[in-house]
């Protein structure tokens, strides 16, 4: 077996997070604790381990309650633990390699570093990550992620998982714990072994509940009277839902997030179901009052903002399939109000919305992104619901219950696995079938087996299309293959309890979520590059084969040479002044979406020949579009090597010159059905977006009637960006929406900030 | 010929235009105007001539562009230190050569030569935008009306499409090219820069006289049709007693619609793109200060709006 060390940046982490409240030997004594841990219960059968790994980090790793908290549950993670998600701590049994490097650096004697030395070669075999790409690493073709040289990365996570927390607060503490021992009663050896341990997850929960109470009372020494009541309401609500089912909007809230909490997800999905009808009933009656309500979502926001997954923390409100509509909107209200006024970067705050979304909802919407929030996001349920209907093969009322996760990833609350633990750059794909198999970045043969023709042979357009389509068949039968392999990977090693807890059917089949438990198996790959790849054939076509005004060869050999050769810049205007996608132009549109279709529907098949629930394309990006574009070559659409690809299904930067109505156009041209979300960026001045308010909703009504499924806007003004890059102490809190996700622009990184800046700003 | 086979020179297509009349509309800027404005914001569509734009931070004069002209329209001339080309419109064959011998892009001719129906099957495609918004095509400029043919083709055109039409004019046009599109326009926007016929004379070359004559005509026949455009300008009227005049006077006349287009500078970057000196201030004004002008039109019971 091939021994692979995966020491690096693993996940995309442009917050910067808050350090841990213990001190470093604290931290070291906990994960050798933890390392300790899973070696005794290593052959115990591996949901046993795992509860027992729980208790060394549970209830140890929660934090003293911070002065503005309402609600109580603040967790630290180390660079080993359990987790899910790459974005706090990592994935399963993790060890996170480059942080605990760093972290040995705080340490003040050699005996101490030594004794981290020890647990970084321990976990060099047993990281759960490591075990995954040992598997699946190899050759030029894989990366890992974040790797870049390959064209293809796969990756172990657990990301999105978006939990049943009606279940949560319908049973209570004590109901589970009741189901469970249901289940337990004839259960057979394999059932009882999870089953065993989701009860004892569930009471090492209770543990957790009465460590808050705990904090709750050591913060009230010393605190005012005024906040020494709030601490005691804490306190009282806590003790309240130790066991009993919450009665309360505050302890409902108080429940579901410290769940969220202990089971790694950093994703919490549609709370306005869960959440609305306490916050009825406590208005009606009294028990709270409208300001009440808004302290406590507005602590909800802080406490989600302050876990720094950059590109995570999806609150989700509106749309179709909700029980009560009446309590739900008056949820959404109170988190619109919110979300205006903190103009945090997380939550990730989206609103699914359809023909009867009430007015004001939209109203204050809007009004939330003209202040700059960037907030909420925007999904259509008219166009989502009957594309997930489809594309996941799933009946309405569950494809009613879709989220959009990270970056947009669909999946379904409560019932679906979808992490995209596979991606594509297909622009780099593209290239290697230009070049006999071989990545002119790096001049490596990434042809993954594929039978490449020579350039020479390339003699129609329809022979280079179908050339790219060789080796993108050969890089989507890896995809399918790795994705699932992840899962055989994971469920080999772990149970995510917490989470099997309160996904359909774990409890009821008695099996964990990856081991049959999950009603829903799917999962997702991200392709990049989508329109720098449908551009760049469009322009082969027009330039070479229509018109025959430079040879196939003169363009693959100006984009190897990056157009410095004689004669080059002028092939490469040529390049980029051909028509490009998002601007509302029929035969080049029709190109992107010949491409999309064939990548959307060729992973779509393959989950479906693999067994899977679904597996579907995302096009999203976090940053991936323009950490990847510096490792691919230039190419015909007239990008030079290293600048980012496009973000997400949106023009390169600087492409769309026909304004929004031509963009917006073209972006509806995709049919939703064939992907699990697809990010659609668009910029506009304060100008533009609020004096013009009317006719921007005239334009945004209107995209979104003609099939728009979705949209994720950023205000900023003409200039600002560029001033801010200058300037930054002038722009502590312009936030912008990156792609899947949003950042305090001065925080990004110099590329990515460029990447956002290029992008059309429509002004009036 | 067709109306939707005629050509016009479009500069700009402009689509999603919010501030060309009512709804989202798809804006045509064509070329030729009759007047000179000083603080004109689209200085290219005046002349009928060939235009190019020379951008003064690409261009680093190397002089490809004289070389590649095959009528020897360029010659490089040196300002402020720096070689930069000077076309001459009267040479300019309008070939583009130059644009592709510049590999920096600093070299741009304005405009295309586009057929009616061209352009509108470009505006069509935003149909559904208009029919949210109650919006349209507008023919803008230049004077769109300085060539009576085509704007008639083009509206008529355009109304065939079944597409909601408006027109920015000067009013500086013949009577009879005003006779002859009013059927086919749904909105006129309609320039009124002054009452006083020497200083509209001396400074932008236009006619009261027929700028009012025009108007009249229009408040008699379709007032619904007009929403008067005052454009404030430092320097020329921006001077209580005149624009309240002009209030005054679209009043009696029978207009009830006014737009109060505060000056600003937006066009500014144009002017060095052509090698222009820009006469006017260099400061906007804001929407306040057109405030009081705006509560007196209110007051005279217009239907008034600051900004287009």
């Amino acid at each position: 077996m091939a021994h692979i060390n995966i020491d690096g940046v693993q996940n995309v982490q442009v917050s910067k997070p808050i350090p841990s409240e213990k001190t470093p030997l604290q931290q070291l004594e906990i994960m050798e604790r933890y390392t300790e841990t899973y070696q005794r219960f290593s052959g115990l059968g591996k949901a046993r381990r795992e509860v027992e790994c729980l208790k060394v980090i549970f209830p140890t790793m929660f934090r003293r309650i911070e002065d503005a908290d309402l609600i109580a549950g603040r967790l630290d993670f180390l660079p080993i633990g359990f987790g899910s998600v790459t974005s706090v701590g990592g994935v399963g049994h993790y060890c996170v390699f480059h942080k605990l490097r760093a972290f040995r650096e705080q340490l003040d004697t050699e005996e101490q570093r030594a004794r981290v030395d020890r647990l970084y070669d321990f976990w060099q075999e047993h990281d759960l990550k490591t075990l995954y790409c040992q598997d699946i690493l190899g050759d030029a073709t894989t990366g890992f992620f974040m790797q870049y040289e390959p064209p293809y990365m796969a990756t172990a996570r657990l990301s999105g998982m978006m939990l049943d927390y009606n279940k949560l607060v319908r049973l209570g503490v004590g109901g589970i714990v009741s189901q469970i021992d249901d289940r337990l009663d004839g259960s057979s050896d394999d059932e009882r072994d999870f089953l065993a341990a989701c009860r004892d997850a569930m009471l090492l929960f209770q543990d957790v509940i009465d460590r808050e109470v705990e904090l709750c009372e050591e913060a009230m020494e010393g605190a005012s009277p005024a906040r020494r009541r709030e601490l005691a309401l804490m306190r009282d609500d806590l003790e309240a839902v130790r066991t009993r089912p919450p009665e309360t909007f505050h302890q409902a809230l108080q429940l579901f997030w410290l769940y969220a909490l202990c089971a790694g997800c950093i994703n919490y999905g549609r709370l306005d179901i869960v959440l609305g009808p306490f916050l009825k009933r406590d208005l009606d009656s009294g028990v709270i009052t409208d300001d009440d309500a808004y302290r406590y979502v507005k602590s909800l926001w802080t406490m989600i903002e302050n876990r720094r997954t950059t590109v995570n923390g999806r609150v989700i409100v509106g749309g179709k399939g909700r029980p009560d509509v009446e309590a739900a909107d008056l949820f959404a209200r109170v988190c619109l109000r919110v979300c205006k006024d903190c103009r945090y970067v997380e939550p990730q705050f989206t609103l699914r919305f359809d023909s009867d979304t009430p007015q004001d909802i939209m109203d204050m919407a809007y009004d939330a992104i003209g202040a700059g929030a960037t907030y909420p996001t925007l999904y259509n349920d008219d166009v989502e619901v009957p594309a997930v209907e489809y594309g996941m093969r799933v009946p309405r009322e569950v494809a009613e219950q879709y989220v959009p996760f990270g970056c947009t990833e669909f999946v379904i609350q409560g019932k679906s696995v979808g992490t995209p633990n596979t991606l594509l750059n297909l622009l780099k794909i593209l290239q290697i079938s230009l070049n006999g198999g071989h990545d002119p970045y790096d001049g490596v043969d990434k042809s993954a087996g594929a039978q490449v023709r020579p350039l020479e042979e390339l003699d129609s357009f329809e022979k280079v299309y179908d050339n790219y389509c060789r080796v993108l068949d050969r890089y989507m039968d890896k995809s399918v293959e790795d994705q699932y392999h992840s899962y055989e990977v994971m469920n080999r090693e772990v149970s995510f309890l917490f989470t099997s807890i309160l996904m359909d059917d774990c409890i009821e089949r008695g099996r964990a979520l990856l081991d049959g438990g999950v009603e829903i198996l799917g999962g997702t790959n991200e392709t990049y590059g989508n329109i720098n790849t449908s551009d760049s054939l469009f322009a082969i076509k027009r330039l070479v084969f229509d018109e025959g005004r430079y040879t196939l060869k003169q363009v693959v050999d100006a984009c190897n040479d990056d157009f410095q050769g004689p004669g080059e810049e002028r092939l490469r205007l040529d390049l980029w002044h051909c028509d490009k996608y998002g601007n509302d132009l029929d035969e080049v549109d029709e190109m992107a979406n010949r491409c999309y279709e064939y990548v959307a529907k060729g992973i779509r098949d393959r989950g479906i020949a693999k067994g899977m629930g679904y597996y579907l394309i995302v096009i999203s990006n976090n940053q991936t579009n323009t950490d990847w574009g510096h490792m691919t070559a230039a190419s015909p659409d007239g990008r030079r090597a290293g600048v980012y690809l496009n973000p997400a299904n949106n023009p390169q930067g600087g492409a769309a010159t026909g304004g929004p109505t031509a963009m917006l156009n073209s972006l509806a041209k995709f049919d939703a059905r064939y992907h699990a979300g697809s990010v659609q960026n668009i910029k506009f001045t304060p100008r533009m977006f609020n004096h013009d308010r009317k006719k921007v909703k005239m334009l945004f009504d209107t995209y979104f009637r003609r099939g728009g499924c979705h949209l994720m806007v950023t205000v900023c003004d003409k200039g600002e960006l560029e001033d801010a890059q200058m300037h930054p102490e002038k722009y502590p809190d312009l936030i912008v929406r990156v792609a899947g996700y949003s950042a305090v622009f001065v925080d990004l990184p110099k590329d990515v900030q460029d990447e956002v800046i290029s992008r059309t700003l429509w002004d009036s | 010929m067709g109306d939707a086979d005629k050509t016009i020179t479009v500069m700009n297509l402009e689509r999603f235009a919010t501030h060309d009349g009512p709804g989202i509309r798809t804006a045509v800027f064509v070329k030729g105007c009759p007047l000179h404005c000083p603080w004109c914001a689209n200085p290219e569509t005046q002349s009928l001539g060939p235009v190019h734009f020379v951008d003064g931070e690409r261009c680093v004069g190397c002089g490809e562009c004289a070389r590649s002209c095959p009528n020897g329209a360029i010659s490089l001339v040196t300002e402020g230190g720096r070689r930069r080309p000077r076309v001459d419109p009267a040479r300019c064959s309008g070939c583009r050569a130059c644009e592709r011998a510049c590999l920096r892009e600093a070299i741009v001719l304005q405009g295309h030569v586009m057929s009616v129906g061209e352009v509108l099957s470009v505006a069509e495609r935003d149909r559904d935008y208009y029919e949210a918004s109650g919006g349209g095509v507008t023919l803008s400029g230049g004077e769109p009306l300085m060539f009576a043919d085509t704007a008639l083709a083009f509206l008529r055109e355009a109304r065939v499409r079944g597409l909601d039409t408006a027109v920015e004019t000067t009013g500086n046009v013949a009577f009879e090219t005003l006779r002859a599109v009013e059927p086919y326009v749904d909105h006129f926007l309609y320039d009124v820069k002054s009452l006083d016929e020497s200083s509209l004379r001396n400074v932008v070359g236009g006619s009261v006289k027929l700028n009012q004559e025009g108007l009249r005509w229009l408040a008699a026949r379709c007032p619904d049709k007009i929403n008067a455009r005052v454009a404030v300008i430092p320097g020329f009227n921006f001077d209580d007693e005149e624009l309240k005049g002009i209030i005054d006077w679209l009043w009696e006349i029978g207009v009830r619609r006014v737009n109060l287009l505060p000056y600003h500078t937006l066009g500014l970057g144009k002017y060095a793109k052509l090698g222009r000196d820009y006469a006017c201030s260099r400061s906007s004004l804001r929407d306040e200060d057109l405030e009081e002008l705006h509560e007196y039109a209110l007051s005279r019971g217009m239907e008034s709006k600051v900004g287009a």
